[in-house]
Parts: structure tokens; C-alpha cells; sequence
């Protein structure tokens, strides 16, 4: 049964010459699990507000077309801090029940059945700013669905959130569309974990629908017209140029085991590529550290950086890993142990928008200097060039896109030229182009001899760009070596590719070594 | 014991917080300040009662040295001083220090109101109780308390960028570090603003503002919310008496004066009735059968 049905839309947010969405048309069945996605700023996220009228009637307008819904339609959004509004979970559930004037017997019910749905019953009486990002997320998950909506559009709902904590509320929504059939619309960028869930794919590019079409069909259509938007594992098998092309791990390892007619597991031997020797960039012995709430943050830490590589540093939410990086930065003081850190360090934050308060990008990267007493200011213009910034000079940084704005907040960092650069999650929130785009940035400064250090959950992100791994664990070291040994045998910290080819090659972590070994396999040598 | 019904609490509260401030007789202020602290040492916070009284103890003291400087009325003087440039003379009197420390009673009395309303009454309860009748006052409350948390963290976040970036937040030079809070400020404000596009989306997207508004909070008034508004009746009935008697007012300046019985008596009857109370409250924490009855 159609439920909603979208007709020649075009759409103008206020004091815009642009539109925001340009002729789109979209029939959507009830109980369908689509997914939406496409680049940043391709027009997503106000196609999802169109659903609820969100856009127009909150945002004004101009807006031609129609748009007819036969029920009413919840919505969640990306940030899960700006979406609570009361103190208390339980209230939190009861907000959007008690404005739309549902009686008490019945409120108290559905908050009930909210609150045992998703499994926060003991939770309840919490307060709501005390709760991890994901439980946040979750609760406001909880507040949409208990006011009884049968259709919810999702904002990226995991953006914000740590791969445990996504693969959770990819749960959740899986549940929703499966158990009770409900409708689901979902804007995403990382899809690897959200592509096999979909019953429908929809790709955005400059405000127009250009792909409507089951997932499987998506993956040939992306690779020919080269939009590089499919999960890894498809990514491969396109590339092989095969038909029925798998979604999943383990739909890929099925074709995987006909395809290779291995007897025994073949290892591939990586070169080690360079001997980093002595030149140490930070060396931390038996480090400790203790909040003053005593927490035991660090217990031990045992490290070495070496000058011009990339190390990525993964682990567990409250690790230790932020603790590590204020200690090596210098925002704290170790308690005991040793530290050293040779030249200094440049920090980068989350969130970029940390950085930017000046009016034009030029003076945001000449406040650094300023403050540093730093009197050459031809490095503006040179780290502006490097980031392809030049051309915003003298723009507002606060107008930039989320890509250009870190690009801003990582140029006022470079400006001090700083021998150590740490990033922390950097790859949040950006699509694939300018994750790898943020790569290339990264192995660049690496080429000039600089030593960058990535804290990040993306495990994709580490394999592909860092050499070395260091994985914490309850705020002492768990592993730390190359790539290939670190992200390879893993079942948690591993990528796609590794995963997909455990057992039958090992020591594989990203496309390219995939290929290449698909390659040589063929021609019988290794 | 069973938490009160902040309805009942709130009346009650503001009977005394009213009573405290209008009365000025010593006698009066300290049965009430005597009322609550045995009332609160029955509930068995003296813990509490303790922290609080720490808080006014400064407040308390500021008041017992101000008042006799500052106030130069009152006939019986305890000591005089030469002539001081500027100021002048200072002259202390006995009635200005009694005056002070009427105050400091006073504010005493006040701070322990508050500490024992949240004692009597369940927090969450009482918020119920106000989203009820003053929904919009509700909710702004509690998103300032949400918003207040992002701030702390985010201002803390901030400040470590801006450290990172060379900015000296230790400087000496007061100007200075003025100017170096300028960019968390403006960081942080438009962070707000911003933040402030995203919650009003949200609060439209939950349906708020559309129509009626009905309440989730359920709050019920038990028997001793009944006895407690008997209480508050009597209590109220007996201040607005007293009232019209005009008891319960002395004069400190220039001399004492309105100590008399008809005070003392009119104040034994209000004693009764927080005597009463204290019972009440006493039975209800260790007396089984009136624990169960109420």
C-alpha cells in the first residue's frame, strides 16, 4: 500500500537561489526499509525533513510540487544532545506523548512498552545528561516510536556514535522494520553495516534522486557510472566483474570459498617497508595517570612513536585513549613514568567547529600564529594552498561545508608547523570522497617527514592510511605493531576485506591488497 | 517517611518562609528556626542540616559585623571610636548587634525553609507538580539544566583547543586574559545559537506547541497531606490573627521596646501547632501504625 508519495518537488530553503531539491519524485510503500544517502550536501537531509514537513512548514520556503502522506510521520535527528529536552528518561519518553494529548492510562502504557522495547527499563529514572551518546540516541529513538508512528525518517542517526553503539541502533531499526513492519527511511554515509538491511536504496546527487532501485542492482550501477558509494565487500566482487553480487560478509564468503578452490590458507608476506630504527618521535614508559575523581585513566602505558609515521591508536570509549593524547599534547601532567616528546605537537579536535570564531579563514589561521608569536605569515598562504583553501581566504569559515570547516580548523594547526600532528576522530561525519580526501592530506604531511598520530573507530580508515596500530584497553596498551598483524585475525577490530577473506587468505586488510592477490592467485603465483 | 505532596509543602513552606520574614521578634524566629531544625534532625539529615548552616554561617557573620557599623542608632552604646578620616565616627550599639543577629537568625531560618521543603517533598514530584500548572516554566528549566551540561563540557573542550593553539590563559596581565576568553566565548555563543536551531526542530518534530497538552505526572496527596493542610489552616488562621493584634513586632531603635506577655502568650499558641507538627512528623517516621495509616 503506497503511503507516501512525493510529485515533481522542487524545493528553496529561505534566501537561497539554489534549490535544495530539484524535481524529485518518490512513491514509498508501507513497511520498506530505504535507504538514502549520497554525498555531503547532496540534498539528504532536507528530502528526509520533507517527509514530516519539517521543511517548508518549520523552515519556510519556497516549495513547489506535492507531497501527499497518508500518516503521520516521526523523525530522529543526527545529534542525539540537541534532541532531549526534559531531565529525566522516563519524562524524556512521555514529552511528545503529552504534547500530541494522549491520556494518562494510555501514556503510562506505551511509555512502559517503549522503555522494554529497547531494553532501557533500568535506565529510567536517569538523567538524561548522564547517559553515553548511544543511550542518548536510543532514548530518543524511544521518544519518537512512543508517540505511536508507523513511519520514521532517521538523520543519520550514527553519526555521532561509536561502532558499538551504531551497530546497536542499526539494531533497533531492523527490529522496527522486521517485528512490527514499520516504515523506515534511513540517511547514512557509512553504510558497510546498513546496505544489506535495505529493501530499497535511494542515491542524491546536486537535489536530485539519480538512483531508486534494490541494493543489489545499486552496486553495478555505482561501479559503472564510478560513484564509489557501495559497501567494500560488493566493491570487490564488482571489481572482479562478477553477477549476483554479494552485500554481505558472509553472503561474500560462500562466493568466496567456490571461487578460490584453496586447499590450505595462504599467507602473504607484507614487506616491512621502512626500519623506523631510533628516530623516536615520543617514547612513553610506564606511564600513569588518575583523575581527580579517581579514575585510573592510564595504568601503565608503554609506547613509541617513531619520527614521519602514522600510527593509528583504536580501543574501547573511556580506554584511555583521550587521556593519552592530553598527557603527550600536554593539557595534563603524568602522574608517574616517563615521557618525552620531541618537537611540538599539533591537536585536533572532534568537532571543528571548536576552532572557528574569526570572521575570514585567513585570520583564523593568523590567530594561531598570533598567539604563538609566530611573525611569518607566508605560512598561511603555503597551508592554504596544501588544503586547497585558497580560494575561501577570506570567507567566513562558519559557512563552509563540514569537509572544509575541518580542513580550516586542521590548517590553523599546521600554520604553528608542528612536528607532531594528533587527530582525534577525524574521519566523523564525512562521506568517502573526503575521507579519502583527509587521507591524502595525512600521507602528504607524512612525506614531509612529520609524525601523525589518528585516534579513530574507523577500521577502515587505519588500514588503508596508518602503518602501524596501537590498540588500548582498560588504560594500558593491548597490542601495538604493524597493520598487518594489529587489524588481521581480529573478529572486532578488523575490516571488511579482512573479514571477508579470514581463513582463506590472511593478512589482507584493504581492497587494493585484495585485488592484488585475487590477481596473482589467477596466474597460480603468489 | 512518606514524602508530602509538594502542594501541601509549598503552602506550608511559604507560611513560615512568610512567617520569618515578617515577624522580627527574636522569641518567634527562633521557634520557627528551633521548629525546623528539630524537624530536619527527625528526619535524620543532620548531615545536610549541617552543609546548609556552613553556607550561611559566612553570610551570617557578615551581617552580626555590618549591622552594628553601619547602623548608628540604639541608646546603649558598647564602645565609641575617635575620629577616622572618611568614615567618621563609629559608634557601636547594643541594639544594633541584637538587631544583626535577629537577622542572621532570620537568614538562618530561610536557608533551612529550602533545605526542608527538598527533605519533605520528592524532587521529581515537585517538578510533576509544575510541569502540570506552569508547563512552560517546566520545560525551559529543564532544558537550561541539559544545556548548562553540554556547556561545562564543551567550555572545557574549547579551552583545551585554545591552549593547543598557544593562547595563555595563566596570564597575569587582567586585560589580557580577558581577551583570551574572548574566543571561547564566541565560540560557545555560536555553538548555542546554533544548538538552539537543532532543539527547536526537534521539539516541532515531537509534536510540541500542536494542541492540548496532557500530563504524564500523576502526583497523589495522601492522608498526611490532609492533617498537614489541617496544620497549614490553623497556622495561617492564627498569622493573620496575630496580624490584626499586631504581635510578634518589637522595636530595637533607639531602644528596645514590645517585649510584653501578650507576645509570649500569642506565641505559645503558634508553638503548639508546630509542636503538633514535629509530633506528626515524628509519628509518621517511627510510629508503625501511624506510618501505615497515612
Amino acid at each position: 500500500m503506497e503511503i507516501l508519495k512525493i510529485q515533481d518537488l522542487t524545493y528553496y530553503y529561505p534566501r537561497k537561489e539554489e534549490p535544495a531539491l530539484k524535481c524529485v519524485n518518490l512513491s514509498v510503500t508501507e513497511g520498506e526499509f530505504i535507504l538514502l544517502f549520497g554525498k555531503s550536501g547532496c540534498g539528504k537531509s532536507t528530502l528526509g525533513r520533507v517527509f514530516n514537513k519539517i521543511v517548508p512548514e518549520f523552515y519556510g520556503g519556497k516549495i513547489k510540487g506535492n507531497v501527499e502522506s497518508k500518516v503521520d510521520i516521526g523523525m530522529v535527528f543526527q545529534d542525539p544532545e540537541k534532541q532531549l529536552v526534559m531531565e529525566q528518561v522516563e519524562r524524556e519518553i512521555a514529552f511528545g506523548l503529552e504534547n500530541i494529548g494522549i491520556n494518562y492510562e494510555v501514556m503510562r502504557k506505551k511509555v512502559m512498552e517503549t522503555l522494554s522495547f529497547l531494553n532501557i527499563w533500568d535506565i529510567r529514572y536517569k538523567k538524561t545528561y548522564e547517559l553515553s551518546g548511544g543511550q542518548k540516541q536510543k532514548l530518543a529513538i524511544g521518544a519518537t516510536i512512543a508517540m505511536g508512528y508507523k513511519f520514521l525518517v532517521f538523520d543519520e542517526p550514527t553519526s555521532q556514535l561509536d561502532p558499538v553503539a551504531a551497530e546497536e541502533i542499526l539494531h533497533i531499526l531492523k527490529r522496527l522494520n522486521e517485528e512490527l513492519g514499520y516504515t523506515i527511511v534511513l540517511i547514512e554515509q557509512r553504510i558497510d553495516k546498513c546496505f544489506h538491511l535495505a529493501d530499497r536504496v535511494l542515491f542524491m546527487e546536486e537535489s536530485q534522486i539519480i538512483f531508486d532501485g534494490a541494493p543489489k542492482d545499486f552496486v553495478a550501477w555505482s561501479y559503472k557510472h564510478e560513484k564509489n558509494f557501495s559497501p567494500s565487500v560488493s566493491n570487490y566482487f564488482v571489481k572482479l566483474g562478477e553477477k549476483n553480487i554479494p552485500l554481505t560478509v558472509k553472503e561474500g564468503r560462500k562466493k568466496l570459498r567456490k571461487n578460490l578452490f584453496l586447499k590450505k590458507p595462504v599467507v602473504i608476506q607484507h614487506e616491512t617497508k621502512e626500519e623506523y630504527g631510533n628516530r623516536e618521535a615520543i617514547s612513553i614508559k610506564k606511564l600513569y595517570f588518575t583523575y581527580e575523581n579517581g579514575k585510573e585513566a592510564l595504568n601503565g602505558v608503554d609506547l613509541k612513536v617513531f619520527k614521519g609515521e602514522v600510527l593509528g591508536i583504536m580501543g574501547e570509549n573511556g580506554g584511555g585513549k583521550s587521556t593519552l593524547l592530553k598527557n603527550i599534547s600536554g593539557l595534563l601532567k603524568p602522574d608517574k613514568g616517563n615521557l618525552s616528546v620531541c618537537g611540538e605537537v599539533g591537536y585536533l579536535s572532534q568537532n571543528p567547529n571548536d576552532y572557528l570564531f574569526n570572521d575570514t579563514v585567513y585570520e583564523e589561521l593568523k590567530y594561531t600564529l598570533d598567539q604563538k608569536g609566530i611573525k611569518d605569515l607566508s605560512r598561511i598562504e603555503k597551508v592554504l594552498k596544501n588544503l586547497e583553501l585558497l580560494r575561501y581566504k577570506d570567507k567566513n569559515p562558519r559557512d563552509l561545508s563540514g569537509g572544509e570547516k575541518q580542513r580550516v580548523a586542521l590548517g590553523s594547526i599546521l600554520v604553528m608547523e608542528p612536528e607532531i600532528l594528533i587527530l582525534d576522530e577525524p574521519t566523523r561525519g564525512l562521506d568517502r570522497d573526503l575521507k579519502e580526501r583527509l587521507g591524502e592530506i595525512i600521507l602528504n604531511l607524512k612525506n614531509k617527514g612529520k609524525t601523525v598520530i589518528l585516534v579513530t573507530h574507523d577500521v577502515e580508515f587505519v588500514g588503508k592510511f596508518c602503518e602501524r596500530v596501537c590498540l588500548m584497553f582498560d588504560g594500558s596498551v593491548a597490542q601495538v605493531g604493524s597493520k598487518y598483524d594489529v587489524l588481521t585475525e581480529g573478529i572486532y577490530y578488523a575490516t571488511q576485506m579482512n573479514k571477508l577473506f579470514s581463513g582463506y587468505v590472511d593478512k589482507i586488510i584493504t581492497l587494493e591488497d585484495a585485488c592484488y592477490i585475487t590477481d596473482h592467485l589467477k596466474e597460480g603465483v603468489i | 517517611m512518606a514524602k508530602l505532596h509538594p502542594f501541601t509543602m509549598i503552602l506550608f513552606s511559604m507560611i513560615l518562609f512568610f512567617m520569618a520574614l515578617i515577624y522580627n521578634h527574636p522569641l518567634y524566629i527562633c521557634s520557627i528556626l528551633i521548629f525546623i531544625v528539630v524537624s530536619i534532625l527527625l528526619l535524620g539529615e543532620g548531615k545536610q542540616l549541617k552543609t546548609t548552616m556552613k553556607y550561611g554561617v559566612y553570610t551570617a557573620a557578615l551581617i552580626l559585623i555590618i549591622n552594628p557599623l553601619a547602623n548608628q542608632n540604639g541608646r546603649h552604646i558598647l564602645y565609641k571610636s575617635g575620629k577616622i578620616p572618611i568614615i567618621g565616627k563609629i559608634k557601636i550599639t547594643q541594639e544594633a548587634l541584637a538587631y544583626g543577629g535577629n537577622m542572621a537568625l532570620k537568614l538562618f531560618c530561610i536557608l533551612l525553609i529550602f533545605l526542608f521543603y527538598g527533605l519533605m517533598t520528592d524532587r521529581d514530584e515537585t517538578f510533576s507538580f509544575f510541569s502540570k500548572y506552569a508547563h512552560k516554566l517546566t520545560l525551559t528549566l529543564s532544558m537550561t539544566i541539559n544545556i548548562i551540561h553540554r556547556l561545562r563540557l564543551e567550555i572545557m573542550r574549547v579551552k583545551d583547543v585554545m591552549i593547543l593553539r598557544g593562547v595563555n590563559f595563566q596570564e597575569k596581565n587582567l586585560r589580557k586574559r580577558m581577551k583570551a576568553y574572548y574566543p571561547i566565548l564566541k565560540v560557545i555563543f555560536i555553538a548555542s545559537l546554533e544548538g538552539s536551531l537543532d532543539q527547536a526542530e526537534s521539539l516541532y518534530a515531537r509534536g510540541y506547541g500542536k494542541g492540548v497538552r496532557t500530563s504524564y505526572s500523576q502526583v497523589k496527596i495522601k492522608n498526611i497531606d490532609y492533617l498537614f493542610h489541617g496544620i497549614n489552616f490553623i497556622l495561617l488562621c492564627f498569622v493573620v490573627y496575630g496580624f490584626f493584634l499586631n504581635v510578634g513586632f518589637v522595636q530595637f531603635y533607639p531602644t528596645f521596646h514590645g517585649f510584653d506577655l501578650k507576645e509570649n502568650i500569642f506565641l505559645i499558641y503558634i508553638d503548639i501547632i508546630l509542636v503538633v507538627a514535629i509530633l506528626l512528623i515524628w509519628g509518621c517516621k517511627r510510629w508503625k501504625f501511624l506510618r501505615y495509616k497515612i
